[in-house]
């Protein structure tokens, strides 16, 4: 997939207003907008403090708990609120990272070719085969302390492979086209060439990546704090999920603790894969919806 | 397309004719040939938390459910409700002076493959004692010479009588068939899987499997006439945990009768109509099994200081670790620790002089008086040294209630000056932390209820501190006299009450005033029984059956076998 | 072709040599001493006891030797197919634990795969092609493959297990049976084993069928299909090709899916307790029992790096342009 439409950076504007005009992209920009706000405001918005344990154990919903309260006493819906900074921060901040490993790795392989392009096409390789989830688990099993940071290292550390090939794939396409051999030509060094001229044309495909790396890191990290590998005293979805399975949510019918996290986590996901798909018919007008 | 959506159909059709074949529980299926009849087979879980992999007597912490109580068994047993032994095995066992202790078995006992139980097999197993890895090798170390005086009887010659000691061994240790066993390696005594196990008891190995442990009932054992008992159910099927809330699943289903799990929302199913039973029938509607601990490291400053650790004793508001955490199904322990079954060696006076009770500005009164002042204004105490104090607080990751308990206990500490962080690191880590002695303040409970208070006294007191401290004193707390006391009470005859009451009341006071350890709750015996299939469950209301309800390593031998001899079908109702 | 698979296998052997180096390195740099758990649970008391014991095991789990030899012993005990003693079934062998647990989740995961993968991409393409139905069910699409596999599982466990008590919720098979080869076996096996099926086919049924959509319509915007439709060529030709040239990125894909669809198989085995791998992660992180979770792992990367392998082969036999190019290159 090439990327014509964005050959200038002055073009971004239109970058957004094509994300804006897919409808898809669209749902996707309202709704991660309402995560983002609601993670923000957060304290603000939670009726209640999440932590708090005054509460009668385990009441069903009603006016004043309006997802009724877990088996410790605390209100859900404040631990739903403030549960979408966790998942947001760790989408950021895993997702910045395994994006800024993945172009390292890509842009040096596809850029330098030659014996370092092999070491590491092979490392990608390797990576990509390796299954993610049962290394992370053996991971932050072993790992002395757990916690969310932990769970961001150990997804940054495990989750570039995809994104590192794909960004290989491209840069060994753009780095022939004319402007760069031009460049080349005139002497700039290849930090240069590579930042300056080669990496503007990845735009979209480094949001994409971004966007795909952050939406994993999203369902991973629920998934290992759901399987006890988080810190469980921290609040989040996934501890959400980890409480509400653990004290018997399901037995004794509390289901608005048992959906509501996971409503969340799908909707977030959601959002963050229309938006991807908007990002992605900026590339393949075929998939463009008017 | 069409294909697809034929395919989902028939997968989706053979899954509910599947179900409704088997019904839901699949315990509808009554005699069909491969099943278990419902009504004769007694469905147990809380015990097994790994596949069943050793029936090995030796390795009483780890051997499938039952191969202690229902294939081995102990020369006594020991009622903790009553306080009484019950000769088992033994006819009787006496002192026959200061240093001898004889032991008569029944006569015409036999294991299962038919060869007589004699003393051969009681001097057999006591001599196992001699290898290092056995558990109770340091008790052997006080005894001289085992010897067989006739087929029944054995004498045991001690160097050092430990009354307290051999009380609590005679009961807990099983007797393993020296015919079978002599010729086993060390390492097969002390981690050989045992297959196959050959015992006496009232349930034969039927089968195992990943998930599951099988016993069938020994039409053939001894108990039915000598002792007048019968075991109702004729299998009982263990299950293994994988969490608590499935085994609370499977008992409201009534796919599991006896459930030894814990479950904190116990306490409103009860009275749900589920037809399920607690020992009591109101908070904290179970019997306490062990005492639950805050262990302050005294190797570090400031718990080192007898004052800061009576501080934090009078600190921590376990009202509300009861009420809050736990919803009422554990109670607040005593000042001493002691479990209400020792309630007669509690020197009250002692307790009201000395012992703590929760009061934040008490706290923070014995803080000041003691040196411990605010010196930068931010509400919390610094030490001596104006450094400032932060505690850790280590509970193992995933340990629920007690992760909660350790934020309830790092909030009332606040309120009193003393800060402390809750960590929650995993549980191996823990482990290590509490044995090494590289941690600041842990929660243990590892002590069960047992024969005498002496078990308790060992592991507060303890002594020699170790590099590795593996049963005893985690806080390596180090006090010569109380140790020598404690064992004074160990060589106090076990029918001396105003004996071992006058040392328990020394070691209270020392106790109540250095707060070596902080007794926080008492953990219930977590036991909850649906009545759908048996019925006659032990219970603290009318005459119900008084035995403890579990089948928890370790209490078999401590009554809970005669548990099965009391339960009753449940009328059908179909 | 000898040499395309000898380079693939070259790679999955090279796979396999870095993840049981990782495998052999991570429990030597992290905390936490397996002997002295192993010990702790002992209850000795006596120090001569105690030492003894930790030499018992020390030397049992080979932690006393120099490293090298401990990495050489570690490759000599793997390739007898000995993983090692787990601690949570102390003294079982992890190899046997596992061997018990892998056709439940096989018996999971490879239905759920094809038939996800299968219907995902007729129902992907039938759609790409129906506009209304596709408005229609592309939402619902977009939904499934966001949900997490935990909690699609506890809703079905919830609504079907609870609620409409149409399915029994826990374990693998009922706890009053013996594992027969009787109807009365065989269907209570059936109805443990139909809603994680679903849950984990539900999931990713809903990503196929996006995928192929795409695709369908990028290739039906491809040169070529202008080109045929210009020639005259009839729309269900054209669809065709198209079909057969989305398929190849979706078999590539399944083979980069892989390592997700395990690890939904992983929580979802957890959320209706059933007794495979996934179960056995969990009880062997509970018990920290590494040795357990090591041998999980390693077990999971060779059958990752076989379905791999039989993925290639299959993206041969489909490919006409790898057979040509392999032909003339070999």
């Amino acid at each position: 997939m090439t990327v014509e439409l964005l050959t200038k950076p002055s073009r971004v504007p239109q970058w957004l207003r094509i994300l804006w005009a897919n409808k898809k992209s669209r749902v996707g920009v309202v709704l991660l907008s309402v995560f983002v706000l609601t993670a923000v405001f957060a304290p603000v918005l939670a009726p209640y403090d999440p932590e708090s344990t005054d509460f009668a154990a385990a009441l069903p919903a009603s006016g004043d708990h309006w997802l009724g309260t877990t088996q410790q006493g605390q209100d859900v819906f404040s631990q739903l609120i403030h549960g979408a900074r966790t998942s947001l921060l760790v989408g950021l901040v895993a997702g910045v990272f395994s994006t800024i490993i993945a172009l390292l790795i890509g842009m040096t392989a596809g850029y330098l070719r030659g014996w370092v392009d092999e070491f590491l096409s092979g490392l990608t390789n390797l990576a990509l085969v390796i299954p993610v989830l049962p290394l992370m688990i053996t991971l932050a099993a072993y790992a002395p302390v757990r916690g969310v940071w932990l769970i961001i290292f150990v997804i940054s550390v495990t989750g570039w492979a995809y994104g590192a090939k794909i960004k290989r794939a491209q840069i060994i396409t753009l780095r022939t086209r004319d402007y760069v051999t031009a460049a080349k030509l005139a002497g700039d060094g290849p930090m240069r060439i590579v930042f300056r001229e080669i990496m503007p044309n990845m735009t979209s495909l480094v949001v994409v990546g971004f966007m795909g790396a952050a939406t994993a890191a999203i369902g991973a990290e629920a998934g290992l704090e759901f399987l006890g590998l988080g810190d469980p005293t921290t609040i989040s979805w996934g501890t959400m999920l980890y409480w509400a399975d653990n004290g018997g949510a399901l037995l004794t019918g509390q289901w608005p603790w048992l959906i509501a996290p996971g409503l969340a986590l799908t909707m977030l996901v959601t959002a963050m894969t229309l938006i991807n798909f908007g990002v992605d018919a900026l590339s393949n007008p075929a998939l463009r919806e008017e | 397309m069409r294909n697809r959506l034929r395919l989902l159909a028939m997968l989706a059709a053979a899954g509910l004719f599947a179900a409704a074949c088997t019904g839901v529980d699949g315990g509808d299926s009554g005699d069909a040939p491969g099943s278990y009849p419902r009504n004769q087979t007694l469905f147990t879980s809380g015990t097994q938390w790994g596949p069943p992999a050793n029936w090995n007597p030796v390795m009483n912490w780890a051997y499938a459910t039952g191969t202690v109580g229902y294939v081995y068994e102990t020369l006594f047993l020991y009622d903790p409700l009553t306080d009484e032994f019950e000769p088992w095995l033994a006819e009787q066992g006496d002192w026959t002076s200061d240093t001898t202790y004889e032991v008569t078995l029944r006569d015409g006992l036999t294991w299962t493959d038919g060869k007589p139980i004699t003393s051969d097999d009681v001097v057999f197993t006591i001599e196992l004692g001699k290898m290092e890895t056995v558990p109770y090798h340091s008790m052997y170390e006080f005894i001289s010479s085992v010897e067989a005086v006739d087929k029944r009887t054995t004498r045991i010659t001690f160097s050092e009588p430990r009354y307290q000691q051999w009380a609590n061994w005679v009961y807990f240790n099983p007797i393993v068939p020296k015919h079978l066993w002599s010729n086993k390696s060390e390492e097969d005594v002390t981690s050989g899987a045992n297959e196959q196990p050959v015992g006496s008891g009232p349930y034969l190995y039927e089968t195992h499997d990943q998930d599951r442990m099988v016993w069938k009932k020994n039409d053939k054992w001894w108990g039915r006439d000598k002792l007048d008992l019968d075991v109702k159910p004729t299998y009982v099927v263990d299950i293994v945990n994988t969490s608590n809330e499935a085994a609370l699943g499977q008992l409201l289903q009534g796919d599991i009768d006896l459930s030894n799990n814990f479950l904190p929302g116990i306490a409103s199913l009860v009275k749900g109509g589920y037809q399920l039973q607690t020992y009591y029938q109101d908070a904290p509607y179970m019997l306490p099994a062990n005492t639950t601990w805050m262990v302050p490291n005294s190797t570090k400053a400031p718990l080192n200081d007898a004052a800061f650790r009576r501080a934090l004793a009078n600190a921590v508001d376990t009202d509300k670790i009861v009420n809050s955490v736990y919803g009422q199904i554990v109670e607040k322990a005593s000042p001493t620790g002691l479990l209400p079954i020792w309630d007669k060696y509690i020197d009250k006076a002692v307790v009201a002089e000395v012992g703590p009770a929760f009061d934040t500005s008490g706290a923070a009164e014995i803080l000041s008086q003691a040196g411990y002042r605010d010196t930068n204004g931010d509400g919390l105490v610094e030490n001596k040294d104006g450094s400032p104090i932060d505690l850790k607080l280590a509970t193992p990751s995933g340990w629920t209630d007690w992760n909660e308990a350790a934020r309830v206990i790092v909030d009332s500490a606040k309120a009193a000056g003393i800060k402390i962080t809750s960590e929650t690191p995993a549980d191996t880590v823990v482990q290590d932390m509490r044995e090494s002695g590289e941690f600041d303040l842990i929660l243990d409970n590892q002590r069960q209820m047992d024969n005498t208070p002496f078990r308790y006294y060992e592991y507060v007191f303890g002594l020699p501190i170790l590099e590795s401290q593996t049963t005893v004193n985690y806080g390596r707390y180090e006090n010569q006299q109380a140790w020598d006391l404690t064992q004074q009470l160990d060589k106090t005859k076990v029918d001396d009450l105003a004996g071992m009451q006058s040392v328990a009341s020394q070691l209270q006071r020392i106790q109540l005033t250095e707060m070596p350890m902080i007794p926080l709750w008492y953990n219930g015996l977590w036991s909850q029984y649906s009545n759908s299939v048996w019925t006659n469950w032990p219970s603290a209301e009318g005459d119900g059956p008084r035995y403890l309800p579990t089948t928890w390593r370790g209490y078999m031998q401590r009554g809970a076998i005669k548990m099965l001899a009391e339960l009753k079908p449940a009328p059908q109702d179909k | 072709m000898g040499r395309y698979f000898g380079r693939k296998l070259a790679i999955y052997a090279l796979t396999f040599v870095v993840a049981v180096t990782i495998n052999w390195l991570i429990p030597r740099f992290m905390p936490g001493d397996p002997v002295r758990a192993m010990v702790a649970r002992a209850g000795l008391q006596d120090p001569a006891g105690v030492a003894a014991m930790r030499e018992y095991y020390t030397s049992l789990f080979g932690f006393d030797l120099p490293w090298w030899q401990q990495y050489l012993n570690f490759w000599g005990e793997l390739l007898r197919g000995n993983f090692g003693v787990s601690l949570w079934a102390y003294p079982k062998s992890v190899g046997s634990i596992i061997l018990a647990a892998v056709p439940y989740t096989l018996g999971l995961l490879l239905p759920a795969i094809l038939l996800s993968w299968w219907a995902g991409n007729k129902f992907g393409a039938y759609a790409a092609r129906k506009k209304v139905l596709d408005n229609a069910v592309l939402p619902i699409w977009y939904v499934l493959t966001a949900t997490p596999y935990m909690w699609l599982a506890i809703l079905l466990a919830w609504a079907f297990g609870k609620v409409a008590g149409l399915f029994p919720v826990g374990r693998s098979f009922s706890a009053s049976l013996e594992p027969s080869f009787s109807w009365l076996f065989i269907s209570d096996l059936i109805s443990h084993w139909f809603l994680p099926f679903l849950s984990l086919f539900l999931v990713a049924f809903g990503g196929w069928a996006i995928g192929m959509r795409n695709l369908i319509i990028y290739e039906l915007e491809a040169d070529y299909a202008h080109y045929l439709g210009a020639l005259g060529a009839p729309q269900r030709l054209v669809r065709r090709y198209a079909f057969r040239n989305a398929v190849l990125p979706q078999v590539t894909g399944l083979a980069l899916q892989l390592g997700v669809i395990i690890g939904g198989a992983v929580v979802t085995e957890i959320v209706f307790d059933y007794r495979g791998l996934g179960y056995l992660v969990l009880e062997a992180i509970k018990t920290s029992d590494l040795f357990l979770l090591q041998g999980i792992f390693l077990f999971i990367v060779i059958g990752v790096l076989v379905a791999n392998f039989i993925i290639d082969v299959v993206y041969v036999l489909v490919d006409p342009r790898t057979r040509v190019g392999m032909g003339s290159g070999s």
